[in-house]
């Protein structure tokens, strides 16, 4: 019995330790393995366009906002990641943009930096995606805390993981 | 083999057979390769004919040597100097799938002058096993297509009827959109007409395929990194001049640095030096539209990269447009690297 017991508690503390890991570096489960799909490259958003779903208006400082991906340029509803070019445009501050899969914990991990001075700044990035009503990606918008700044976004799609 | 004749001014391109990203799954798909394989054989429906050329005996004599787009083999219908009307067909017919297309590769040169055409050729499809034939020539949806009216003026037996007509200029290839005829079974064959004075080069097909289109994934190969292109460097298919404003240009991929001829995209570094104005780049599938997507923005004098995974074309080439405010006369160098593709 003393011995089982000493077993029990050895377990429960590595379980802890664990868990308080976890709650660090912010949950990410692994999934797959996924194959590779390439499509024509293609534009799925662009907040400069008329104001809807994929279009206006241009991202607020320190809002997050959702938009439907699946379903539109060549990629399926099943498709499980997505090789995006992300493109800020026109930033009245500076900050970086989170993108993450709809529906699931923002992180903190970002995917692009600008300063007020960059007319337009792109970068490559394959993200996951979410479902969160009829959307499939969210944009958190970073800026100075306070900030009233707003930058236009534009995503662009070469291809998806499924 | 699929060399252009001399002096030959741009041809039809050849289309891709599927959109990017998808892959051909064939219903029927013959190279011509086997002379015996049965597949096809020939009619003459009045005066020569003009497809028995080949060293073998009926029905192998179609089969002809030395002007293939894949292989050795092709088809090869004389344009004699002689009345004729003859056809090399489809021995039996194949059910044609939802989404289907046709496409086939062919080079032609039928007598013609600048303001008439004497002799030509068409496609024709049977759905009732080769008893009644309809001209196809409403389905090509890409690739070249009929050229003009056949004259019937003269003694062609297809006088009057729209054609492939004068001159390819080498081998090219026709799309067919097979949608209106989804569910039947379809035969084709290819018909010549000529009239009674004056020869050509005639018609050339191979590498006969109906098909449908349906999403292939690929695989990611690691490389190591490598430089593809870079306009700094002297003059040449992978190297200067840079790139002008609002044009757009071509770079060999596959065959380089260790990515395939096969490799259905890549995954590279994208790089911009020397920019005199600002502006943006397109990268996408060499031979395809030019989308509305971008791979790098730029401001001028600013060295910036961004990574990116882009479809190669068929020819395993990448296209790049150079976008930048109308009127400039601004250039950009431009250099990429590859760490893998995927196929």
């Amino acid at each position: 019995m003393a011995s089982g017991a000493s077993r029990n508690f050895v377990g429960v503390g590595l379980l802890a330790l664990a868990v308080a890991a976890v709650g660090l570096v912010s949950p990410a489960e692994a999934a797959g393995p996924y194959s590779f799909y390439s499509v024509s490259p293609c534009r799925v958003v662009d907040t400069r366009w008329a104001a809807g779903p994929t279009g206006g208006p241009a991202l607020n400082a320190n809002a997050s906002r959702s938009f439907p991906i699946l379903g539109a340029c060549g990629i399926p509803a099943t498709a499980k990641a997505v090789v995006f070019n992300t493109t800020i445009a026109s930033p009245t501050d500076y900050g970086d943009l989170r993108l993450y899969p709809a529906g699931t914990t923002m992180p903190l991990a970002s995917v692009i930096n600008w300063v007020t001075s960059d007319s337009a700044l792109a970068n490559g990035a394959i993200v996951p995606v979410g479902l969160s009503g009829a959307n499939h990606l969210s944009v958190m918008c970073d800026m100075p805390a306070g900030s009233t700044g707003k930058v236009h976004l534009i995503l662009d799609v070469t291809g998806y993981f499924e | 083999m699929s060399s252009p004749w001399p002096c030959a001014p741009a041809q039809a391109a050849a289309p891709p057979l599927c959109p990017v990203g998808q892959a051909p799954q064939n219903a029927f798909f013959d190279t011509l390769e086997n002379p015996a394989s049965g597949n096809w054989t020939s009619a003459t429906l009045s005066g020569v004919n003009h497809w028995d050329l080949g060293a073998g005996t009926p029905p192998a004599d179609i089969y002809w040597s030395g002007f293939a787009t894949s292989g050795v083999y092709s088809f090869w219908g004389y344009n004699y100097d002689f009345v004729g009307d003859s056809a090399v067909a489809m021995t039996a017919s194949v059910a044609v799938p939802a989404g289907a297309r046709l496409q086939f590769s062919h080079a032609y040169g039928f007598e013609n002058d600048p303001a008439t055409f004497y002799d030509g050729g068409v496609l024709e499809y049977s759905t009732d096993g080769g008893s009644a034939w309809t001209d196809a020539g409403s389905l090509i949806s890409a690739g070249a297509g009929y050229g003009g009216v056949i004259s019937a003026t003269y003694t062609n037996p297809l006088g009057g009827r729209n054609a492939f007509v004068g001159e390819s200029w080498g081998y090219t290839a026709s799309q067919l959109n097979l949608a209106s005829l989804a569910g039947q079974n379809v035969r084709f064959r290819f018909r010549i007409g000529t009239d009674d004075a004056f020869d050509d080069y005639g018609w050339f097909v191979d590498d006969v395929r109906l098909y449908t289109c349906a999403a292939a994934s690929s695989k990611f190969y690691t490389l190591g990194p490598c430089r593809v292109g870079d306009t700094r460097n002297p003059t040449g298919p992978s190297g200067g001049p840079a790139l002008g404003a609002n044009t757009t240009r071509t770079f060999p991929v596959g065959g380089l640095c260790g990515v395939p001829y096969t490799a259905k995209a890549v995954a590279i570094n994208v790089t911009v030096v020397n920019e005199s104005d600002y502006g943006n780049l397109r990268l996408y599938a060499a031979g395809g539209a030019l989308p509305g997507a971008s791979t790098i923005n730029f401001t001028a004098s600013k060295v910036r990269a961004n990574n990116a995974v882009i479809p190669l074309g068929t020819g395993g080439e990448i296209g790049v447009r150079c976008d930048m405010p109308p009127g400039s006369t601004g250039q950009t160098d431009f250099l990429f690297d590859v760490t893998g593709y995927f196929e």
